[in-house]
């Protein structure tokens, strides 16, 4: 089963996520919404809310719940979105203006405190406390993880472990939860929903390696933003530290990244982008993020063979495979 | 005065060191937060960890949001973002973190989905305020009601823990509180150049028609302090201001004398009372230093 068809599979329930996303979104504030609506508009994989509809398969059923939870895990990444195109001054996502370009940072801030609000208004129609405890635990530590990451720009002695803990808390902590309290979300005993939160986790991690390796080998198109936006912005990434392990290399990529340091990021990467193309961390990169994946596909084991299931083997699959 | 000490479970969030190193935070709003505690204190039964919680939770998303109105459009050198930007909406997303996680480890989902909706009035009320003055479009005392919006909001949304009379009154004496804090503090940013732009007296004096050379002096981010000292002097503003805070201080006791919560304990009612003192000796010139203390 291709990714198109397991979204097929789920594409009523999807669609009303998308109603409601665009419902809770909008405000008698005209900018508000528009500058919402923008974000909303430009699209997205929504792989958070598909984990959370399959997770939700392996309980009893309650689409009610699981479209809360789905709704408000987007908005929360949708508010982050637009706060970390503040942070890393992003001219645009997905191929099309951000909201800080659009508009400015200022209203950047408040639409994305706003969409966060509304996120909270829809989780709390669960009324799960656990629940709450896990998703706010996880967004302090998401919070953590993203001023923590200030600490390592253009910090070229960090360590892979650093690299590791710090996509932890970028990504594949919320890729976790959302897994995790979709079966929660449904009633699913502690170990189901451990083992969901274990392939949500190992997938996560290899999503954003797996991003982190496009960044420095995709073209703008398949992008939505320039390659290597992540040196620019001060951000090293596996497949580069990898590459300054290279004795042949080291000394070239230091001089590289110390003179795009210099320059705020503003001048041409092409020599930097080629020695690591060419230095052999991509290949080593890509090899954690399958290693990530098989660990993911492990972590499916206990849980029952549902067509859930192998629908999130397939999700894991492409994760390692993709090229957008 | 009223006293509000910062809970040291929240002071370490605030003091986190990558915040500390890289920018200012704004004002703890401990007035409010205090003001709010003598009334969950005085007029409900709510167990004291509430009590102790929601002036705390409450207190700490409101920083949240203010941190991210410090973001402005400064730039580093090469046209760069700067840190200072960046730890300032990692800071406010941070706090407001820790807010969600303060409620929820207590099992006040109730309380996440009250606030939650008041910030997201707040942060329409604040968007609405920041486009007209981005057009220039603000008055003085749309500015002073803004203002008094921005920082009541939240606290007011308590109103619904209290049982009449004490729910239509808490609102009232919450604005007539906050409206004192706001003058007081437009008399604080009247005294330096640096907190001048957008302030009330920037908006009074575009309300009163400048002259030509005024409009000048307004269009600077960050003015001569001699001039600026001569064009309040001229328009009267600290004289204005300490005028505006008697007025306030007189309506805010006002409502104070009108309270009569029938479970309020003696030493609160002399608390309640104290809340004014330090507006007062601002109306008499007697203690400039209110803006310092209030944060403590």
């Amino acid at each position: 089963m291709k990714l198109l068809d397991i979204y097929a599979r789920k594409q009523n329930q999807l669609r009303e996520i998308e109603r409601e996303l665009e419902r809770t979104i909008r405000s008698d504030h005209v900018m508000l919404t528009e500058a919402s609506l923008h974000l909303l508009k430009a699209g997205g994989k929504r792989i958070r809310p598909v984990f959370v509809l399959l997770a939700g398969d392996f309980g009893t059923p309650n689409a009610e719940y699981l479209n809360h939870v789905a709704v408000s895990l987007e908005l929360i990444h949708m508010a982050s979105l637009v706060h970390d195109d503040v942070i890393d001054d992003a001219d645009t996502r997905r191929g099309k203006p951000t909201v800080k370009s659009k508009w400015d940072n200022r209203v950047a801030m408040y639409t994305g405190d706003y969409i966060f609000a509304k996120a909270l208004t829809v989780i709390t129609r669960v009324p799960d406390p656990q629940i709450h405890r896990v998703l706010s635990h996880s967004m302090v530590q998401m919070a953590t993880g993203e001023m923590e990451q200030i600490r390592y720009y253009y910090n070229t002695k960090q360590t892979i472990r650093d690299y590791l803990l710090r996509i932890r808390r970028k990504t594949a902590l919320l890729l976790a939860v959302s897994c995790q309290l979709g079966a929660m979300a449904v009633g699913a005993p502690g170990r189901i929903s451990q083992a969901l939160y274990s392939f949500g986790y190992n997938a996560g991690m290899a999503f954003q390696i797996r991003d982190d390796v496009l960044d420095l080998c995709g073209d703008e198109r398949q992008l939505g933003k320039p390659p290597g936006s992540d040196i620019r912005q001060g951000n090293i990434t596996l497949p580069v530290i990898y590459s300054l392990r290279n004795p042949e290399l080291r000394d070239s990529l230091l001089a590289d990244i110390a003179m795009i340091r210099a320059a705020g990021g503003n001048m041409d990467i092409g020599p930097f982008l080629d020695t690591v193309r060419a230095g052999g961390g991509i290949e080593r990169a890509e090899d954690l993020a399958n290693r990530y994946i098989q660990k993911a596909i492990a972590a499916l084991k206990p849980l029952p063979d549902i067509e859930a299931k192998r629908n999130l083997e397939e999700i894991a699959v492409f994760i390692g495979s993709r090229n957008y | 005065m009223i006293s509000y000490k910062v809970p040291a479970s929240i002071q370490k969030y605030l003091e986190h060191d990558l915040i500390l190193q890289y920018t200012e935070l704004p004002k703890f709003p401990a007035g409010r937060a205090g003001l709010l505690r003598l009334f969950l204190q005085s007029a409900t039964d709510s167990p004291e960890s509430l009590r102790e919680l929601y002036p705390m939770a409450t207190s700490l998303v409101q920083v949240a949001l203010d941190t991210h109105d410090l973001v402005g459009e400064e730039r580093e050198e090469g046209g760069k973002v700067g840190r200072m930007t960046q730890l300032r909406v990692l800071a406010g997303d941070y706090f407001s973190s820790r807010f969600y996680q303060l409620l929820a480890q207590a099992g006040q989902i109730d309380w996440i989905r009250h606030l939650a909706h008041a910030i997201c009035e707040l942060n329409r009320i604040k968007l609405q305020c920041y486009m007209r003055m981005k057009h220039l479009k603000m008055g003085a005392e749309e500015y002073v009601q803004s203002m008094v919006s921005i920082r009541s909001t939240l606290f007011q949304t308590f109103s619904i823990l209290f049982e009449n009379p004490v729910r239509q009154i808490w609102p009232e004496v919450l604005k007539a509180y906050t409206r004192c804090e706001v003058l007081a503090d437009e008399l604080h940013k009247a005294e330096s150049a640096k907190h001048w732009k957008n302030s009330w007296s920037y908006w009074y004096i575009l309300d009163q028609q400048a002259r030509e050379k005024d409009r000048a002096l307004l269009a600077d981010t960050v003015p001569d302090e001699e001039r600026l000292k001569e064009l309040l002097d001229r328009f009267g503003i600290v004289h204005l201001l300490r005028t505006m805070l008697e007025e306030s201080v007189r309506l805010f006791a006002d409502k104070l004398a009108a309270l009569d919560m029938p479970r309020l304990m003696p030493h609160l009612a002399r608390e309640l009372r104290d809340a004014i003192l330090p507006f007062e000796r601002l109306v008499n010139g007697m203690d400039p230093s209110y803006c310092s203390q209030v944060t403590q």
